[in-house]
């Protein structure tokens, strides 16, 4: 049925005008197709929200919309969705979730499955148990870490890159790293200092960012806090719950917009990622799951070859559907910038291109960051260096690139994990590394050009600073070359993390059950 | 119809979810019953059974699913009793599938209406006296046809892709917004 005249029909079938011969070739749409139903659902809220907003029946009680709970809620949901699709890697990859209650420590750590962390003391071996005693130094490469105050139960919840020291029973520098709070009354008092703010509790639950090259932050999710500025000027304020400052470089708290969302209460089922299912989409838009702190508010929009949004089409997947991009510059387009630096990370896919396929474009399917440049963008996509060679997984930085060895344009699906590791946490890990069907790849490092002198090691530098660097595109180089990736992409993630042998064969086998 | 009246020493929280729910049941029945001129009479019906079954319900338990399903029952026995000429009913396996999906994919009404007011305001001002015609005065757009000088077919695919448009526009605003991580 055409789309025009499914979605007349749909209409007439609420009106009740719908021509007899055309109900049971409609009735056996909706019966069939998924899509058709959700449409319907739509209309049939439309049609609901418009008799009570302008016809005979009595308006609705007075609600204004609240978009900060809706998309709580929203958020919830999706977070939900993933974290039990997250559930069912983590029982597969056997990670571990420690758990550190003893010897009487000040505090116990539990990290998130895929998470990678390293303890120190002062002057001591690292602590094989992670318990924390004071001048406890830890340093989270990637994942979650909830650090929970051995005597009254208060906590923290620390996202990668992280690395903090519990300086005393009630008090917390964190050198680095993102950081909510939910300190209890026993605690009242509870300080946190950064390289620019000190933060006081006073019954609380708030949040800190604190990089190294951003101004530091506080935002107060629940009760008061007390903040000073330590450069510059001191400066000192009390905040309220809803409230964020920022230490400018003169030492001002300057007001920033709350965002309480930036900051996750409690451990996620795997390491933070973005999943694009491409199971669905509403016009242009297609939904980001995952547990990336905000990931349901990236906005992803399929874009034809002129940068007009229009809809994607989504065909038979691997496990659902999968996006077939159309066209000679058909991609999706993202407001991630993507994950910054040497960061580790990993991106994982299904794919399934035509036999004999062309790749010599080198068409990305995932790819952020600095379009031109040594090592400022992550580039992942299925190269052919020659018409006569083979179609491989590659991982492009921009001059450098390391290829896999397994030709993928066979016309099977193929499950690629392209992973970049740093760290001391993950010193047992290659740098980098390509799986294909949840076996390592043999990688063929190249190198196009001269290096310059600043690049003195093969890892990315990846650049996401809005100016200079674009954010994720799917489907599409983000440097000037022409034309979209020619085949079928289906449950892309980005992870927040370099995942192991063990964690890529795990999502292999999610789709080969 | 005799409408369920609010007793002394009513439960107030009940009194506010069954008030707050009467746009998703109006919408689950709409669902199930498309087309059909009994939805406000069968979403009575279902108030008045829910109000009389008040003490089966515990508040902060999922008011939402217990008065759908109560919702359907009470739309079974009306189409029973009372069968309406070339209106045709959902086979029951198409019927279990919208009942079962429907209040999952539909987003709460206030939320609804929130989205639908921001879609509205960006109408031309004849576009709305036309939404607001026909959903004021029901489907006839004859009299509406000749305050405008536009005929009655340019009218009804205006309104077609209006009711378009505004499933598109709600369907973009109920989705989450904002900036990156």
């Amino acid at each position: 049925m055409k789309e025009r005249q499914l979605e007349e029909d749909l209409v007439a079938l609420l009106d009740g005008t719908l021509p007899p011969e055309r109900v049971e070739a409609l009735h056996r749409e909706l019966r069939e197709s998924p899509e058709t139903r959700l449409r319907y659902y739509q209309h049939v809220g439309l049609h609901q929200s418009l008799t009570f907003r302008l016809g005979r029946s009595p308006a609705m009680p007075g609600h204004a919309g609240d978009d900060r709970l809706r998309q709580q809620r929203r958020r919830s949901v999706q977070v939900s969705l993933a974290v039990a699709a997250a559930a069912l890697v983590a029982a597969a990859l056997l990670l571990r979730t420690l758990l550190v209650p003893e010897p009487q420590p000040l505090a116990r750590l539990e990290s998130a499955p895929g998470s990678r962390f390293a303890v120190e003391h002062a002057g001591e071996a690292p602590d094989e148990t992670g318990a924390l005693t004071e001048g406890s130094r830890v340093t989270l490469d990637q994942g979650t870490l909830e650090l929970t105050l051995a005597a009254t139960g208060s906590r923290a919840t620390l996202q990668a890159p992280a690395s903090f020291v519990l300086e005393a029973p009630g008090s917390l520098r964190l050198e680095r790293g993102s950081a909510f709070f939910h300190i209890k009354k026993p605690d009242v008092g509870f300080t946190v200092r950064t390289g620019e703010l000190r933060v006081i509790d006073l019954g609380t639950e708030f949040g800190i960012h604190a990089f190294p090259d951003r101004a530091h932050e506080v935002h107060v999710i629940r009760g008061r806090v007390r903040v000073e500025t330590l450069r510059g000027h001191p400066t000192s304020a009390e905040l309220g719950a809803g409230e964020a400052r920022l230490a400018d470089p003169v030492g001002r708290l300057q007001a920033v917009d709350f965002d309480g969302e930036a900051f996750p209460d409690g451990l996620p089922d795997g390491l933070p990622e973005l999943h694009f299912r491409f199971d669905r989409h509403r016009g242009p838009t297609l939904p980001v799951e995952g547990s990336l702190p905000k990931a349901p508010s990236i906005r992803a929009r399929y874009l034809d070859a002129e940068g007009h949004p229009s809809r994607p089409r989504l065909v038979p997947g691997k496990i659902g559907q999968a996006i077939a991009l159309g066209g000679d510059g058909d991609h999706v387009e993202t407001d991630w910038p993507g994950l910054a630096g040497d960061l580790p990370r990993s991106v994982s896919f299904w794919t399934r291109v035509e036999a004999g396929a062309r790749f010599t474009h080198m068409p990305a399917v995932a790819n952020w960051g600095q379009p031109s440049g040594a090592i400022g963008k992550w580039k992942v996509l299925i190269a052919q260096e020659a018409a006569s060679g083979p179609a491989v997984a590659r991982i492009s930085l921009g001059l450098i690139a390391y290829d896999g060895s397994t030709p993928l344009n066979d016309g099977k699906w193929h499950h690629v994990v392209a992973v970049f590791s740093s760290g001391s946490a993950n010193a047992e890990l290659p740098g980098f590394a390509i799986y294909v069907d949840g076996k390592p790849e043999a990688l063929t490092r190249r190198q196009f050009a001269p290096l310059p002198r600043d690049v003195t090691a093969d890892q990315p530098d990846t650049e996401t600073h809005p100016g200079r660097a674009r954010p994720l595109l799917i489907g599409l180089s983000i440097d000037p070359r022409p034309g979209s990736f020619p085949g079928l992409i289906d449950e892309l993630r980005i992870h927040a993390g370099a995942l192991d042998p063990d964690e890529a064969g795990a999502l292999y086998e999610l789709g080969e059950p | 119809m005799p409408e369920p009246a609010v007793q002394p020493g009513a439960n107030a929280a009940f009194v506010t979810e069954l008030t707050n729910h009467q746009g998703d049941l109006w919408a689950f029945l709409c669902s199930l019953m498309p087309g059909h001129p009994d939805v406000a009479d069968v979403l009575q019906k279902t108030n008045i059974v829910l109000w009389n079954k008040q003490d089966q319900f515990t508040p902060g338990t999922h008011f939402r699913a217990w008065a759908f399903r109560i919702a359907r029952y009470e739309m079974l026995n009306h189409l029973r009793s009372r069968r309406r000429d070339g209106w045709v009913p959902f086979d029951d396996g198409l019927a279990d599938t919208i009942a079962e999906e429907l209040p999952q994919a539909l987003a709460p009404s206030h939320e609804r209406l929130a989205a639908l007011e921001k879609c509205l305001e960006r109408l031309r001002d004849q576009d709305r006296r036309l939404l607001e015609h026909r959903y004021r005065r029901g489907s006839n757009l004859e009299d509406f046809s000749r305050s405008c000088g536009r005929s009655v077919s340019a009218l009804s695919v205006t309104l077609f892709r209006l009711r378009a448009a505004l499933r598109r526009c709600v369907e973009d605003r109920l989705l989450p917004k904002g900036g990156g991580a």
